[in-house]
């Protein structure tokens, strides 16, 4: 047996645990962690060719499996503590206190409003880099705002997923951007711009497509009734300094680099819900808003460990290489024309696992053609979110579902409804991969 | 710069407290999950914190 061979016997032992594990109703996580394991027993047991190398010890394979939970150690901190923040402000009431005021002054103006909660949809995804955050810090109170503004249930829903799935695509934080190119060994550098470009227009075009023709015409007073109410003593200036706090730790690193201290995204985050504890007037259970934020990121932090473990088996037994080379060799116009496609799928079936294992060799083969590496995941990475409402796991589509309380057909309603902007996005996207370069020489990247 | 070496060390041991922070919410909610499953994948979350405050990695 030669060493391909060997690789694809694990590669098809990976396919037929994930898929009876599935079958068995086991969580995405543990579907994870028990094909990576399959892997190993495979790669232990199947005879590895002309190339054969000693058995693996005991103590090495535990080592694999133990680093593998550290390759995104670092994600799953900025992931934690980014989202500690977002619900430390949610919990104090801070996001009431914002959703009141945009309703109170501008919902009259329709086209403001919208423009105000789209940035409201967008922050917490941004800073965090995950949609089921958006979904669960300020997606019920949107999802009223637009009820009030009489915009129909399934379009409510597709609109408040299509902006949570941009909002995780947003940057600073994107994470299948930050997994990819670790991956790569590429800096995350240059990616703001056109990441913020692709993400931008397509929450711009879903939140005018799904409101057109809607009209603000009920009392304001009536709107704010629905909404909750902000604790008393928030004001402006309580509400933003958070957020100023954040933007003066990162901008301090890249303005004044050689007297600034080597802060980390993590330690931004936790100072500026430090701050949020400063500000609000409302005193919180600070170990309870932790739990809280752990319970709500435990599918997708498990995730992230679980597809380390898997990466590293991955590697150490071929597949991973196998993997790459069968992206590299594919024609580029065979990957131009079925991408939006299968990003969004794969992203439906292995969630953030989709960055490495298809978005490293991805990024290989576009920098061999000589085409714009960082214009090319950017595109990959606003596609990947979409894929969020498919199944089998749906993370952020069913978050959505249940923090609205939809009561339509999953995919006949929600689905439908966001059919429209979705396909604009990857168009979008797909356009923006085929003329990288040229995009990427106004962007300056 | 030697203030900034101090405020450098400061963050780092910072860093170690906000991972054992987050070790104890998951400690936390791994004893109140009543999901066999959530409790083994609250198992596998705690693996890197447990290592890096140990400092074994």
């Amino acid at each position: 047996m030669t060493m391909f061979q060997h690789s694809l016997a694990v590669i098809a032992v990976i396919a037929i645990v994930f898929a009876v594990a599935k079958k068995m109703k086991v969580c995405t996580e543990l579907t994870l962690l028990l094909a990576a394991l399959g892997a190993l027993v495979a790669h232990l047991i199947i005879p590895m060719g002309v190339d054969e190398r000693s058995a693996l010890p005991f103590t090495e394979i535990i080592r694999h499996l133990v680093e593998g939970t550290f390759n995104y150690f670092d994600v799953c901190m900025t992931f934690l503590t980014a989202t500690f923040f977002m619900t430390l402000y949610k919990e104090t009431g801070g996001v009431n206190y914002l959703v009141r005021q945009i309703v109170g002054r501008f919902y009259k103006k329709r086209v403001f409003c919208l423009l105000l909660l789209l940035v409201v949809m967008m922050v917490p995804g941004a800073v965090t880099g995950s949609g089921a955050t958006t979904v669960l810090t300020v997606g019920g109170l949107v999802g009223a705002v637009l009820a009030a503004m009489g915009v129909a249930e399934d379009r409510r829903v597709a609109l408040v997923f299509i902006l949570a799935a941009m909002s995780a695509a947003c940057p600073p934080i994107n994470l299948w951007t930050m997994m990819a190119a670790a991956g790569a060994n590429m800096p995350y550098v240059g990616f703001t711009a056109p990441l913020a470009l692709l993400s931008i227009v397509g929450a711009l075009f879903a939140t005018f497509y799904l409101t057109r023709g809607t009209k603000s015409d009920s009392p304001v007073d009536a709107v704010l009734d629905t909404l909750p109410e902000a604790p008393q003593g928030w004001n402006a200036l309580r509400a933003f300094v958070p957020f100023v706090v954040m933007l003066v730790l990162i901008l301090g690193a890249r303005v004044v680099p050689a007297y600034w201290p080597v802060i980390g995204l993590p330690m931004i985050f936790m100072l500026s819900a430090a701050a949020v504890l400063l500000c609000s007037p409302k005193k919180v259970n600070v170990l309870d808003v932790a739990v809280t934020t752990v319970v709500n990121l435990k599918e997708l932090v498990g995730i992230m460990v679980v597809v380390g473990i898997l990466n590293q088996i991955l590697t150490l037994t071929g597949a991973r290489g196998l993997i790459s080379l069968g992206v590299v060799i594919l024609p580029i116009w065979l990957l131009f024309a079925a991408l939006w496609l299968i990003l969004p799928v794969a992203e439906g079936v292995l969630q953030y696992a989709v960055a490495p294992l298809l978005g490293v060799p991805l990024i290989m083969l576009f920098n061999m053609k000589g085409f714009n590496a960082v214009i090319a995941l950017s595109t990959w990475s606003v596609m990947w979110p979409l894929g969020d409402c498919l199944p089998p796991t749906a993370v952020v589509g069913r978050a959505t579902v249940m923090q609205l309380d939809y009561k339509g057909n999953y995919y006949k309603g929600f689905v439908k409804a966001a059919l429209v902007p979705i396909l604009f996005i990857l168009a979008l996207c797909t356009v923006s991969m085929i003329f990288n370069n040229q995009l990427g020489n106004l962007l300056g990247v | 710069m030697d203030i900034l070496v101090i405020i450098n060390a400061i963050f780092t041991i910072l860093t170690y407290a906000t991972a054992l922070f987050f070790l104890v919410a998951i400690v936390r909610a791994f004893f109140k999950t009543k999901n066999v499953q959530n409790a083994l994948v609250y198992c596998i979350i705690m693996v890197p914190f447990v290592l890096r405050l140990l400092r074994l990695k």
